[in-house]
C-alpha cells in the first residue's frame, strides 16, 4: 500500500512586508540626499583631528588652488542671484535673468566678473571646459574681497566663511586672503579640512 | 497580510453556482529585488564625506590712528615656530634681539618633533597659563604645514597662539638653515 504523499508546496513567504522595507528606505535615502553642485575646481585638503562639522548652509568658501587661484562659492542657492546683482551694481555690469538663473547654478566659480557674464552665456558643457582664471585678489584691487563682504556684510550677515585650501598650496596665498579681509573687517574664518583620527 | 479573503461567505447550501475566484495575491519578489537595488545603488553613489571645519580668528587690523599696545613677553613664556620649504620646521624660545642660528633648532611634523617641544615648553614656562605659541609661516610654507600646526595647537591645548610673519632677523638665520640640507 502506497504511503499517502502529503502535496509538497514550495516555502513561499509573504514579500509584502520586505517590500514596504526596502521603499520607505529608499524613499527616506532620496529625501536626505543633498545634491553637489558641479564644483570647478578639485581641492585636496589637509586633514585634521578637529571634529567640528561644517554647517549645511549659510557658509561662503574660498577655495585655493595649488597654483594660488582663488574660488569663491556660497551654499545657499537662493542667495547667489541677489549677490550677484549686487555686485554686478558694483562693478556696472549689466545682467540679465538669463545670466542670473545661470549663476545660481554655479556652486562656485573662479573668474574675474568682467569675465563672469561671457562664461554665463557658454552653453553648460563648455563650461566645463574653461580654464579658469581664477577671481583677481591683490592689493590694490580685490575682486575676492568685495565677493566675501558683499555677501557677508548685505546679503547674509550670520554666514560663516570657510577657507578650504589644497594641502599643497603656499602659504602667501592664503595670507593675501587674510590680508585682504583683514583689511574688510572680517577676521573669523573657518578653515576646511579633511578628517584625521586623533593622536593617542 | 496583503491578501483579500476570497473564500465565498455565504455557505455551501444556497445552490447558486459559483465561480471559482482567483487569489488577488501578488508576488512581491521582484519588486523588493528592484527596492533593494535602488536602494544599493543610492548608497554606493552617496558620498558621507563631509568635511570637517576649524576655527581661525584673526586679530582685528589696528586703524592708523590708534597706538599699537604691545606687551612684553618673557622668553622662556613664548615658543615661535617658522614653517619652511619641503616641510621643514624650525623652533626657537628667544626674542629677535637675543636670537642666534644656535637658538634656533630644527625639529619635523612628528609626535616627537614639534609637539614635544611645546609641550617641554610649555612645562618649563615661567607662567604656564601665559605660554605664547607664535606660528611663522615663511613665504616656502605651505597650506598643510599651517593646518598641521594648528592642529598641534589643539593637540597640545595651547590657547594662546597667534599667526605673525617672521622678523627679518629670523628670516636670514632661517635662510642660512634651510641652505643646509635636512641630516
Amino acid at each position: 500500500m502506497p504511503a499517502i504523499k502529503p502535496k509538497r508546496k514550495g516555502p513561499v513567504m509573504d514579500m509584502t512586508a520586505m517590500c514596504d522595507v526596502a521603499f520607505l528606505l529608499l524613499s527616506f535615502f532620496i529625501m536626505t540626499t543633498q545634491f553637489k553642485g558641479q564644483e570647478s575646481v578639485t581641492i585636496d585638503t589637509p586633514s585634521s583631528i578637529s571634529q567640528t562639522k561644517i554647517p549645511e548652509t549659510g557658509v561662503a568658501t574660498i577655495s585655493i588652488d595649488p597654483s594660488g587661484k582663488y574660488y569663491f562659492g556660497i551654499s545657499n542657492a537662493r542667495e547667489r542671484g541677489e549677490l550677484f546683482q549686487r555686485m554686478a551694481q558694483k562693478y556696472g555690469v549689466s545682467v540679465n535673468n538669463g545670466d542670473l538663473q545661470s549663476f545660481e547654478k554655479l556652486a562656485d566659480f573662479g573668474i574675474s566678473i568682467a569675465g563672469l557674464k561671457q562664461y554665463l552665456n557658454l552653453p553648460p558643457e563648455d563650461q566645463l571646459n574653461v580654464k579658469m582664471a581664477g577671481i583677481p585678489n591683490d592689493s590694490t584691487k580685490s575682486e575676492l574681497g568685495d565677493w566675501v563682504s558683499t555677501y557677508l556684510k548685505e546679503v547674509n550677515t550670520s554666514a560663516k566663511l570657510a577657507i578650504r585650501g589644497d594641502a599643497a598650496t603656499n602659504y602667501p596665498a592664503v595670507k593675501q586672503v587674510l590680508n585682504e579681509l583683514g583689511k574688510r573687517d572680517i577676521n573669523k574664518f573657518q578653515l576646511i579640512t579633511g578628517v584625521e583620527g586623533a593622536p593617542n | 497580510m496583503a491578501e483579500i479573503d476570497t473564500s465565498s461567505g455565504g455557505g455551501k447550501g444556497d445552490g447558486k453556482v459559483r465561480v471559482k475566484k482567483q487569489s488577488a495575491r501578488v508576488d512581491m519578489t521582484p519588486m523588493v529585488d528592484l527596492g533593494f537595488l535602488l536602494i544599493t545603488f543610492f548608497v554606493f553613489t552617496t558620498t558621507f564625506s563631509k568635511p570637517n571645519m576649524m576655527k581661525l580668528n584673526m586679530p582685528e587690523k589696528p586703524k592708523d590712528d590708534e597706538p599699537i599696545e604691545t606687551s612684553e613677553m618673557k622668553e622662556s613664556n613664548t615658543i615661535s615656530i617658522l614653517m619652511g620649504k619641503d616641510n621643514r620646521i624650525f623652533y626657537h624660545q628667544k626674542s629677535a634681539k637675543t636670537l642666534t642660528p644656535e637658538f634656533m633648532i630644527e625639529s619635523d611634523y612628528s609626535k616627537e618633533g614639534i609637539r614635544t617641544a611645546i609641550l617641554k615648553g610649555k612645562v618649563n614656562a615661567t607662567s604656564p597659563e601665559k605660554f605664547t605659541v607664535v606660528i611663522k609661516p615663511t613665504d616656502d610654507a605651505t597650506y598643510k604645514n599651517t593646518v598641521d600646526i594648528l592642529d598641534e595647537m589643539s593637540i597640545t591645548k595651547s590657547e594662546l597662539y597667534a599667526i605673525v610673519d617672521p622678523t627679518p632677523g629670523e628670516l636670514d638665520i632661517y635662510k642660512q638653515k634651510i641652505a643646509v640640507p635636512k641630516k
